[in-house]
């Protein structure tokens, strides 16, 4: 890839499905350095296609029509085995967390580094301690998923998303913990891995969420807080009922 | 004509379920060397865990059954063959027959389904539910090599082990009550049980622990993986997984009992009749 090829790229008009209903995207490349929220177009003000779109996004459900393109590659016509490489160079952080119940907070923030870190234990250990620092994880780090409310395990599930420093990051949503204008710790945390520079950040938002008043758009290269909660803007992507 | 669509149905229906554990089967094994450029540590570390979970926690219930069925195989076969006069060689032949070839495989089966497999369909179910696989997906990591292949070699060790264990507690069970009964030398009672062990005896027990063993926590597996977006169909998979599990080890014992009586003893047993 060259420096200046786009990390995200949607063409020929994607199309998918949420539920019964069919929206599209329009063409679109998204470059390292970008923040970009893709929100519904409000049409619709019942069904909530966020997550299908961020999941289409990542390769875990095709589109019914359209290509999209991460890393110049085509995820939905690769062999399995570099559609699992691909995946390990993303971080995707489900809309209620997701984390395995059958380990503790700090076994799933590491899980991504134990697999796909081809690094020792000791600086395994280091990256994931770090993580837990960062993230304010510290105290639950040895806890099960369900013994901790739902805003801690958005946050690990956040840091398990960040702890290979992905070049991408996909948001199936943001979680109603972080709408007090970006002062919670997961936010600021995110905000200063996109001050990176060389990452896309994509959020998958739902209008339905009013409360999230807050936005970070790239708009002409240049990254926008957006806090008007009375429209969408119009350089923010949107997506339509088909 | 309904009936015989209704049969075709069932046998097409039957098929493609065996064609999609070999299919299971075969993905676990490829994902060992299709993702042997991944790190090994957390694979191993799940394969461990499994063996913890299946074998290391059923000791103690598969050693209490283990104990009741070395002494009711003595017991039973002192009094109801009147072994007491013919003495130490039968004893042997009854403790190698019915247990360690037919009983062990078996009931460790029964105990192995009813903990391990119920447990690990329920827990794949569960995180189908949550969309904990298609986290993993997410993460580029195969849920197949994460979660099946270690709670199937996991298990099917732990299979082995417990058989393994069955076997030992029994035969000292049913040494301890022969004694109490007929004092039987100890030296007498293993040799007896030994000799009666023949190689195709192991070899039928090798294969059932691990055809056995393999469809059982393929079954499982399957039918974990299989369960859709709702909860409810959690306890549906557990209930077939732990019902076609059993059905499934039943067949193969059977199979290779029959096989073993057909080919091996049938001179020994059935003389000139075979």
């Amino acid at each position: 890839m060259t420096e200046s090829a786009p990390i995200l790229r949607l063409t020929d008009g994607v199309r998918f499905a949420s539920g019964r209903n069919l929206y599209s995207v329009a063409p679109l490349r998204c470059f390292a350095g970008q923040w970009v929220a893709f929100v519904p177009s409000g049409e619709d003000p019942v069904t909530d296609p966020s997550g299908a779109l961020a999941r289409t996004l990542v390769t875990l459900s095709p589109p019914e029509r359209g290509t999209v393109e991460l890393f110049e590659l085509d995820g939905y016509h690769i062999a399995y085995r570099d559609v699992q490489r691909l995946r390990s160079r993303l971080g995707f952080v489900q809309g209620f967390g997701g984390l395995l119940s059958n380990r503790t907070i700090r076994e799933n923030v590491a899980l991504p580094a134990a697999v796909h870190g081809k690094i020792q234990l000791a600086e395994e250990q280091q990256l994931v301690s770090d993580a837990m620092k960062v993230f304010k994880l510290e105290t639950v780090q040895d806890l099960h998923p369900h013994l901790v409310d739902g805003y801690t395990r958005w946050r690990a599930c956040l840091a398990r998303a960040l702890i290979l420093t992905p070049k991408l990051v996909v948001l199936e949503g943001i979680g109603d913990w972080e709408m007090d204008k970006g002062q919670g710790i997961a936010w600021k945390r995110l905000l200063g891995y996109h001050q990176r520079g060389d990452n896309l950040i994509c959020v998958c938002a739902s209008r339905r969420n009013e409360g999230f008043q807050s936005w970070f758009v790239e708009n002409g290269g240049t990254l926008v807080e957006y806090t008007d909660k009375t429209g969408t803007p119009s350089f923010i992507p949107k997506f339509e009922g088909a | 004509m309904d009936v015989l669509q209704k049969v075709g149905r069932r046998g097409i229906g039957f098929v493609s379920y065996l064609f999609m554990l070999f299919a299971l089967l075969y993905l676990s094994i490829k994902v060992i060397w299709t993702n042997r450029d991944l790190g090994q540590r957390d694979f191993f570390k799940q394969v461990f865990l499994q063996i913890y979970f299946t074998g290391v926690q059923a000791i103690m219930p598969v050693t209490i059954v283990a104990l009741a069925v070395g002494a009711f195989a003595i017991i039973s076969g002192m009094g109801g063959a009147g072994l007491i006069v013919t003495g130490a060689d039968n004893i042997g032949q009854i403790v190698t027959v019915v247990v360690i070839r037919e009983i062990a495989p078996l009931l460790t089966g029964g105990i192995v389904i009813v903990r391990s497999a119920t447990a690990i369909s329920a827990e794949l179910g569960g995180m189908r539910v949550q969309r904990e696989i298609e986290a993993l997906e997410a993460m580029g990591i195969s849920p197949v090599r994460q979660l099946l292949t270690p709670r199937i070699f996991g298990g099917l060790i732990s299979f082995g082990g417990l058989n393994v264990l069955f076997d030992a507690v029994a035969l000292v069970c049913g040494f301890a009550i022969s004694q109490a009964v007929v004092s039987i030398p100890a030296e007498l009672f293993f040799k007896s049980v030994f000799s009666a062990v023949t190689p195709v005896d192991l070899v039928g027990l090798l294969i059932k622990i691990m055809v056995g063993g393999v469809g059982i926590f393929l079954i499982a597996c399957y039918h974990g993986m299989a369960v859709g977006r709702s909860s409810t169909e959690v306890p549906v998979a557990v209930s077939r997984a732990s019902l076609n599990a059993l059905v499934f080890l039943l067949t193969v014992d059977l199979t290779v009992s029959f096989t073993l009586l057909l080919y091996h003893d049938a001179d020994k047993y059935l003389g000139g009749m075979m």
